[in-house]
C-alpha cells in the first residue's frame, strides 16, 4: 500500500492505483483527453503529465502507478508548460471550426447555425429563443443590421450566402419572440443595477442582467428608449418594430426612468443607491470600481454585443468572481476552404431533402426551406469538446506551430447517424479500444503509422458497420468532435457532458 | 497494374502452417506477401474468417510495418539505401536518377511497364559500399548519377542470362591444410563474394585442385570487400582485397600448381594479376561496382591493431555455419563451465563419438544462477543496445521476479541507418549469440526464448535458424541441455520493418502480433513482459559478450575500458573516412584514434568536421571534441549517446543542418504515432528543418525549433521520441552558426540545393560535356566558348560538375 503526496497532501492508495486515480480521490483535477474509464490507458495525449518532485521526471498520470514516497505536483509551472506544449502541438494539426464563421463574425455572437437547424426542423419557438437570446432585438436588427455574418458564410464561397438577417427577422416578425418562456429570469439575487442610456448597448446589458436575476433600472434623458434608431425613416425601420421589442424588455421586468440626465455628479448618487452601474452613453464617467461601460456603437449589433459583454462582467463582479482571471475561450478555425472541401461539407450537411427554393408567398416558410442549405460549419461538440476546454484553460493560441500543410477536410460516414471528421481526430485510439471492448465484428483500427496514422473502419466498410453497438460510447469518449452524431440535437440523448455555458 | 487473383487454398495452407492464434498475424502476412508480393484484400479477409485474428488487427498490423505492401508491385524491386553513410554519399541523387531513368512522376513507384518498383529503404546495412542500391537481393555499390542507367540494364542482362544458363559449380571438397577463405556475410556478398566464390571454385576445378573454398565470418574490412585470403600450411596467409571474379584464376594460379601437364600449359597463359594483392597500389579509374585497390599492409595493420575482439572473436577465421569449428575454438566452453561445472570439451568429444550430447553428467560443481549473475555483474557489462543498463542487474531483476514462466528475448531489430554490427554478429557468430542466451536463460530461469531479427536481414535469419537446429541436434538446446535437466527452446521471429520495435515494449507488442507501439514502463519487461511474464531482453551484442566473460573471467573483461564502461564495443564505422567497416574497440579509446588510426583519416584530402555517434538517437560530436573517450557517460554528456553503435564521420562538405534534417526525417518516419509529442512534435521539427534547408525559415524558427526539441525529448513516451531530438540539439549546440547562416539563405557547406548556385568559371574549355550531362538542358553551350548555366531551370543535380573535365563548374552559396 504505497503512500505518497500529491500537491503536498498525503494519501495512501492500493497497489496498482494510478497517480490520476489517486489525485481524483483527493479531489484534484488533472486534465486528460485520451483517458476513459473502462478501457486501458492510451498514453497518447500526454496531457495528464505530473511531476515527481523527487526525480524531476514528468510522468503521465493516467498510466503511471503511484509508488511509495512519490512527491507529485499536478499544477507546478513546468507541468502546466508541458501541458500547454502538447495542446499547442495538437491544435497545430486540428482541422475544424469551433464556431461557424457566421457566429464567429456576429458581434453579438448569435448561434446562427442552431437557428438554421431549428427553423428547418420546424422548431420555430426554439429558433425564436436562439435569435432573441443572441441578438436581444432580432426583429429590429433584422432591418438595420448590415449583416456582417453573411460575408464569411461558407455557403457563399460555394454558391450563395445564407440569408441570415432575413431569417431572424422573419422568426421575430411572426411573433415567436413574444413567447412567455423567453421572459423567464433566474431567481432574484437582490442586487440592483443602474443602466445609464437606453440605446442598443444599454438595453442589451439590462436584458441580460435582468435574466440573470438582478433588478435593473435604465436611466434615459429622452422621453423614449432606443437612441438614434428612433430617427430612422419608416422605410429603413418600420414604425412599431423597435417599440415592440422595447416592450419585451419592459415585460421582462426592466424599469425605465425617462427624462433623467445622468451627470458625473448624479452618478455618485446612483452609485450609492445601486450595487453596480453600467454606463451606456458617452462622456459620463470612465469605468472604475462598480461602474462598468457598455459602449454604444454605430453598428447596432456591435452595440448589442458590447451590452451583453458588460452584463457578463457585472454579473461576475456581483458574484465576487472578478478576482478570478478571465479565461479566453479557445477557438479553432479552419480558415479558407477550397471548393472540393466545401462540396464535402455540402454533401454531408445540406439537408438532402431540401427542395429548390421555390418562390413561396409566405416569407417565413420560404426562409425555413432556405435554412436547409446551411452547411453546419459549427462544431458538433462546441460545448463539450475536451480539447477546447483544456485549450481555453491553458490559454492556447491557434497555430503556435505552423503546419507546412494541412490535410483536406473530409467527412466519413455517408448514410448513418454518426459521422467521423478525421481532421479533428487526435489519434488517441479511444474509439478503437471501445469498439474492441464491445466485441464489434468489424470495429475500428489504426491505419498506418506515425504522423500519417488514421483511424478507419477495416476494409473500408461503412462507419456504422464498424461501431454498431459502441457508437454512443465512442462519441461520448471522443475528446473532440472527431466522432459525433450527425444531428447535434441527438447529442441530448447521449449525455454528452457540457462543460461550458455559452 | 491489375490486382492478382488469389487462390483461396493458398491462404488456407498458409494459415495451417502458421497457426490461428492472434500472434500468428505477422508470420501469416509475411507468407502471403512472399506468395503474392503484396497483400491482397481478399487474402486478408480470408485470414480473418479462418483465424482468431480480427479485421481490425490484421488491417492495423499490415499498415503498421513498412515491409507490408497493399498494392501490387513491379517484377523487380529496387531498394535505394538512404542509410547515413549512403546519405552523406549523395543517395538522394541516386534516388532522383532512378526516378528519371524509370520516368516515375508524382510519387509513382512503379514504371509504366511494371518492370521495376522503386522504394527508399532506411539502411541496407552495407555502409562501406555507399551509395548502394539493391535490386531483388543483388547489391550494386558505389553508384553515381551517371551509372544508374547502366546498372539497371546490367541487372536485366544478368536476369536474362540467369534464366538461360542456370549453373551450379559442383566440387568435391577435401579437408586439408590449405584453404581459401571468402567472407560471406552480407557486406561481402553485396561486394560480390558469392560470385567470387563460384569463380574460385571453378578455377580450382580447372587445375584439378581440391582445396576447399571456405565461408568465413565477417573480416570487418568492409571498405575492401570482397576479400579473399589464401591459407597454405607453413606459409603466411595471403590477403587479396577488392577481388573481381576474373581475378580468380590468377589468384588460384599463383598459389596452386595445376595437376596435369595440359592444365599447366593453359594456366601459364593466364594473366598474372597482382594488382589487388595487398602491397600493390596501382591506381585505376573507378569502374562500376568497385573502385581501385589501394590496400597496403600498413593501413590493414593499423585498421586491426587498435581493436580487441570479444564479440567478434576469431574474426575472419570461423566458418559461421560450422558448429564443430566453433567448438574446437572454445565454443560452448562457457556453457559447459556453468552447467557442468568444468569445461572439458565434452560436447565436442561426444559429437566425435557420435553421441547427441545428452549423456549423464554430474552437476555438483555446476554454477548456480546467482553465480552466473554475480560474474556478469562483476564484469561491469552494460547493455549494448544503447541505454547501457547494467546487464547483471537486469538479469537479477528477471531472476527475482515472481512467476514460473519466464522468457528470454534477443533483440536483433537493429534499425539505425548506418549500423550493421548486430547483423554481422548474427550472420558470423550465431553460435556465440546462442551460447550467451543459454547462459542468460539459465541465470534468469527462462525456458523459452525468441530472437527477434529485423526483416531486412534474411541471411542473419537463415543462419540463426540453422544454428539453432545445429545446437538442438548437439544437445545444446532443447530439453535437458547436456543432460542437466535445464531446457531452453529458441525460436527466430522476423520483424516486419519498424524501427520502433527495437524499443523493448514495442518489440514485445510485435511478438504478440500487435502493432509495435511501446507502452509505459514500469512495469518493466523484467516484471511483466511477453504475455505478461517476466522477460529478459538483451541486445545481440550483449549476448555475444557473455561467453567470453564466463570463459576468461569478469576481471579480464573489466580490465578493459573506463571506470563505468567496461570491455569492448562494436561500431560500424562509415562516412568520409578512408577505411570503413566493422570495428571492435576497447571502451575508452578516443574518437580521434578511431577516425584517424583505424579509419585512416578523412578521404579526398578534406577536413574532419564531426562524428555522428549513435545514429538517429545519438548526436554529432565536433572534431574539436574528438579526444572524447568512448564511454556511455562521456558520450551522453556530450549530447550524443552510445546508441547501438553507428559511427558516421563527416567532413567539411557536410551540412550539419541538413544532417539534422536527415536524421529527424528518419525518426519522424519511424515514429509509431502513439504519443502526441513524438507524432506531431517530430513532424513540426522536421518542417522547421526543411524550411531552414530550403531557405524559407525565419530567425524565430531556430528558437522555436530548440524549444520544441526539448518538448519532444522530455515528454515523449518512449526512447525513440526521447532521443530523436539529439542530433538536432547537438547540431544546434556545436554548429549554431550554420543554422543562422541558413536563415540568411546560405549553406556554408554548399550542400543544401535551394541555397546554392552552380556557375562556370573562366577556365572552361568549351567542351560541352556539361551540357550533355545536364538532364534539364539548362546549360547554354557553344563549342569552344565559355558555357553558361541558366539557374532558373537548374535542378542543382551536380551532373555538370561531375562531368566537367577541368573543374570549371563550381557550386556553393554565393
Amino acid at each position: 500500500m504505497p503512500t505518497l503526496t500529491i500537491n503536498n497532501k498525503r494519501i495512501e492508495v492500493g497497489a496498482g492505483t494510478t497517480i490520476l486515480q489517486a489525485a481524483r480521490s483527493l479531489g484534484i483535477e488533472i486534465p486528460t483527453l485520451c483517458q476513459w474509464d473502462g478501457v486501458p490507458p492510451m498514453n497518447s495525449c500526454m496531457l495528464c503529465v505530473v511531476r515527481n518532485a523527487k526525480t524531476g521526471q514528468l510522468l503521465s498520470s493516467c498510466s503511471s502507478q503511484a509508488q511509495q514516497d512519490m512527491e507529485i505536483e499536478t499544477d507546478s509551472g513546468d507541468v502546466c508548460a508541458a501541458r500547454k506544449e502538447v495542446l499547442d502541438l495538437i491544435v497545430s494539426e486540428h482541422l475544424g471550426d469551433c464556431e461557424a464563421p457566421c457566429s464567429h463574425t456576429c458581434p453579438a455572437s448569435m448561434n446562427i447555425p442552431q437557428m438554421m437547424r431549428q427553423m428547418y426542423s420546424g422548431d420555430l419557438e426554439g429558433a425564436a429563443y436562439t435569435v432573441t437570446l443572441g441578438l436581444v432585438f432580432p426583429w429590429t436588427l433584422g432591418y438595420v443590421c448590415p449583416a456582417p455574418c453573411q460575408n464569411p458564410c461558407r455557403r457563399k464561397s460555394y454558391d450563395e450566402t445564407m440569408q441570415i438577417r432575413d431569417m431572424h427577422r422573419s422568426v421575430a416578425e411572426a411573433g415567436y419572440s413574444d413567447a412567455p418562456e423567453l421572459l423567464e429570469c433566474l431567481p432574484d439575487t437582490g442586487k440592483r443595477i443602474a443602466v445609464v442610456g437606453s440605446a442598443m448597448a444599454g438595453m442589451a446589458a439590462a436584458w441580460v442582467l435582468r435574466k440573470s436575476g438582478h433588478a435593473c433600472t435604465i436611466f434615459e434623458k429622452e422621453a423614449k428608449a432606443g437612441g438614434k434608431l428612433r430617427s430612422l425613416p419608416e422605410k429603413d425601420l418600420p414604425n412599431g418594430v423597435l417599440d415592440a421589442e422595447i416592450a419585451r424588455v419592459e415585460r421582462l421586468g426592466v424599469e425605465f426612468r425617462y427624462g433623467i440626465e445622468v451627470t458625473k455628479e448624479s452618478l455618485d448618487e446612483i452609485q450609492k443607491e445601486f450595487d453596480a452601474v453600467v454606463v451606456a452613453c458617452n462622456g459620463v464617467a470612465p469605468p472604475s470600481g462598480k461602474v462598468f461601460e457598455a459602449k454604444e456603437h454605430k453598428l447596432n449589433v456591435r452595440a448589442v454585443g458590447n451590452g451583453k459583454e458588460a452584463a457578463l462582467l457585472v454579473d461576475r463582479y456581483l458574484k465576487s468572481m472578478n478576482g478570478a482571471a478571465e479565461k479566453h475561450l479557445f477557438e479553432s478555425k479552419i480558415g479558407r476552404m477550397e471548393k472540393p472541401e466545401l462540396e464535402v461539407m455540402r454533401s454531408h450537411n445540406e439537408n438532402r431533402e431540401a427542395m429548390e427554393p421555390e418562390p413561396v408567398a409566405d416569407n417565413l416558410a420560404r426562409n425555413q426551406t432556405e435554412a436547409g442549405r446551411c452547411l453546419h460549419c459549427d462544431c458538433r461538440k462546441r460545448t463539450s469538446c475536451r480539447l477546447r476546454k483544456w485549450c481555453s484553460e491553458y490559454g492556447v493560441e491557434m497555430r503556435k506551430f505552423t503546419a507546412a500543410e494541412l490535410p483536406e477536410y473530409r467527412i466519413i460516414g455517408r448514410d448513418g447517424d454518426v459521422i467521423f471528421e478525421p481532421g479533428k481526430c487526435i489519434r488517441c485510439g479511444l474509439c478503437v479500444a471501445i469498439a474492441k471492448k464491445y466485441g464489434e465484428e468489424i470495429g475500428l483500427t489504426f491505419i498506418g503509422r506515425g504522423f500519417d496514422m488514421d483511424i478507419r473502419v477495416p476494409f473500408d466498410e461503412p462507419l456504422e458497420r464498424g461501431i454498431r453497438e459502441s457508437a454512443a460510447e465512442c462519441i461520448e469518449a471522443c475528446p473532440t468532435a472527431a466522432i459525433s452524431w450527425r444531428n447535434v440535437e441527438d447529442a441530448e440523448h447521449c449525455h454528452t457532458t457540457t462543460w461550458i455555458e455559452l | 497494374m491489375a490486382a492478382t487473383t488469389i487462390d483461396i487454398t493458398d491462404i488456407d495452407r498458409i494459415v495451417d502452417e502458421n497457426g490461428r492464434a492472434p500472434e500468428a498475424v505477422i508470420p501469416i502476412l509475411q507468407a502471403i506477401q512472399t506468395r503474392y508480393r503484396y497483400l491482397p484484400d481478399e487474402a486478408l479477409k480470408r485470414v480473418c474468417e479462418l483465424t482468431e485474428i480480427t479485421a481490425a488487427s490484421i488491417e492495423g498490423v499490415a499498415s503498421f510495418y513498412s515491409q507490408f505492401r497493399r498494392k501490387p508491385v513491379g517484377r523487380h524491386m529496387i531498394s535505394v539505401c538512404d542509410g547515413t553513410a549512403c546519405h552523406v554519399n549523395n543517395s538522394e541523387d541516386i534516388l532522383e536518377s532512378v526516378q528519371e531513368v524509370l520516368a516515375l512522376r508524382n510519387g509513382q513507384d512503379t514504371d509504366a511497364d511494371g518492370v521495376f518498383t522503386l522504394q527508399k529503404v532506411a539502411c541496407l546495412g552495407c555502409c562501406s559500399l555507399a551509395p548502394a542500391i539493391q535490386i531483388d537481393g543483388v547489391t550494386y555499390a558505389h553508384l553515381r548519377r551517371d551509372t544508374v542507367k547502366e546498372t539497371l540494364e546490367d541487372f536485366l542482362v544478368m536476369e536474362r542470362a540467369k534464366k538461360e544458363a542456370p549453373q551450379e559449380v559442383q566440387r568435391h571438397v577435401v579437408k586439408s591444410g590449405a584453404e581459401i577463405r571468402v567472407g560471406l556475410d552480407s557486406c561481402c556478398v553485396a561486394g560480390g563474394s558469392a560470385i567470387i566464390r563460384e569463380a574460385l571454385e571453378r578455377a580450382l576445378a580447372e587445375i584439378g585442385s581440391e582445396t576447399p573454398v571456405k565461408h568465413v565470418s565477417c573480416v570487418h574490412m568492409c571498405h575492401q570487400v570482397p576479400v579473399v585470403e589464401v591459407v597454405l600450411p607453413g606459409k603466411d596467409p595471403a590477403l587479396y582485397v577488392k577481388v573481381r571474379p576474373e581475378d580468380a584464376p590468377a589468384i588460384v594460379a599463383r598459389h596452386f600448381k595445376p595437376r596435369s601437364a595440359l592444365k599447366r600449359i593453359r594456366s601459364s597463359a593466364t594473366h598474372w594479376l597482382d594488382r589487388f594483392y595487398v602491397g600493390d597500389t596501382s591506381e585505376t579509374k573507378p569502374v562500376l561496382e568497385r573502385h581501385d585497390g589501394d590496400a597496403r599492409e600498413e593501413h590493414v595493420s593499423s585498421f586491426l591493431s587498435h581493436q580487441r575482439h570479444i564479440a567478434t572473436e576469431h574474426r575472419g577465421e570461423l566458418d559461421p555455419g560450422d558448429l564443430d569449428e566453433y567448438l574446437r575454438r572454445g565454443g560452448f566452453m562457457a556453457v559447459e563451465k556453468c552447467l557442468l561445472g568444468k569445461a572439458t570439451g565434452a560436447v565436442l568429444l561426444n559429437r566425435h563419438r557420435g553421441g547427441n550430447g545428452r549423456g549423464p553428467s554430474t552437476s555438483r560443481d555446476a554454477w548456480t544462477p546467482e553465480q552466473i549473475i554475480e560474474e556478469i555483474l562483476k564484469s561491469g557489462l552494460r547493455g549494448r543496445g544503447g541505454a547501457g543498463f547494467l546487464t547483471g542487474r537486469k538479469w537479477q531483476f528477471v531472476r527475482e521476479a515472481p512467476g514460473d514462466k519466464k522468457y528470454i528475448i534477443c533483440n536483433g531489430d537493429e534499425g539505425d541507418p548506418g549500423a550493421f554490427m548486430d547483423r554481422m554478429i548474427l550472420e558470423s557468430y550465431s553460435y556465440r549469440v546462442i551460447e550467451g542466451m543459454i547462459l542468460a536463460a539459465r541465470a534468469v530461469g527462462a525456458n523459452e526464448g525468441f530472437l527477434y531479427i529485423r526483416a531486412e536481414y534474411p541471411l542473419a535469419t537463415r543462419r540463426m535458424r540453422q544454428a539453432i537446429k545445429d545446437c538442438e541436434a548437439a544437445g545444446l538446446l532443447g530439453d535437458s541441455i547436456l543432460g542437466t535437466g535445464f531446457s531452453l527452446h529458441l525460436t527466430v521471429k522476423e520483424g516486419a520493418g519498424a524501427f520502433v520495435c527495437g524499443e523493448e515494449t514495442a518489440l514485445i507488442a510485435s511478438l504478440e502480433g500487435r502493432r509495435g507501439t511501446p507502452s509505459i514502463r514500469p512495469p518493466y519487461p523484467a516484471q511483466e513482459g511477453l504475455y505478461g511474464c517476466p522477460t529478459l531482453i538483451n541486445n545481440v551484442e550483449t549476448f555475444s559478450m557473455v561467453s567470453w566473460i564466463i570463459r576468461n573471467g569478469a576481471a579480464a573483461f573489466s580490465a578493459m575500458g573506463t571506470e563505468k564502461s567496461k570491455g569492448t564495443k562494436v561500431f560500424s564505422l562509415a562516412g568520409k573516412i578512408k577505411h570503413g567497416g566493422l570495428i571492435e574497440v576497447p571502451m575508452g579509446i578516443t574518437l580521434r584514434e578511431i577516425v584517424e588510426d583505424i579509419g585512416g583519416g578523412i578521404r579526398d584530402g578534406r577536413q574532419f568536421k564531426a562524428v555522428l555517434v549513435g545514429g538517429p538517437s545519438g548526436g554529432c560530436i565536433p572534431a574539436s571534441l574528438a579526444d572524447i573517450r568512448v564511454d556511455y557517460e562521456a558520450l551522453t554528456q556530450a549530447g550524443a549517446m552510445m546508441g547501438s553503435g553507428g559511427m558516421v564521420v563527416l567532413d567539411d562538405s557536410d551540412c550539419m543542418v541538413e544532417m539534422a534534417r536527415y536524421f529527424l526525417s528518419f525518426t519522424q518516419h519511424e515514429s509509431c504515432g502513439k504519443c502526441v509529442p513524438c507524432r506531431i512534435g517530430t513532424k513540426r521539427m522536421l518542417e522547421m528543418l526543411t524550411r531552414l534547408c530550403n531557405g524559407t525559415a525565419k530567425e524565430a524558427d531556430i528558437e522555436l525549433l530548440e524549444q520544441l526539441a526539448h518538448v519532444v525529448k522530455n515528454q515523449s513516451l518512449c526512447g525513440l521520441g526521447k532521443t530523436a531530438p539529439n542530433p538536432v540539439l547537438t547540431a544546434l549546440k556545436y554548429f549554431r552558426e550554420e543554422f543562422d547562416a541558413h536563415v540568411q539563405k546560405k549553406c556554408p557547406a554548399g550542400k543544401c540545393k535551394a541555397l546554392i548556385d552552380f556557375w562556370i568559371e573562366d577556365n572552361c574549355i568549351g567542351c560541352t560535356l556539361c551540357a550533355q550531362a545536364c538532364p534539364v538542358d539548362c546549360i547554354v553551350s557553344h563549342p569552344y566558348t565559355l558555357h553558361v548555366i541558366e539557374l532558373d531551370r537548374c535542378t542543382r543535380c551536380d551532373a555538370c560538375r561531375i562531368a566537367c573535365p577541368v573543374d570549371a563548374v563550381k557550386s556553393g552559396s554565393r
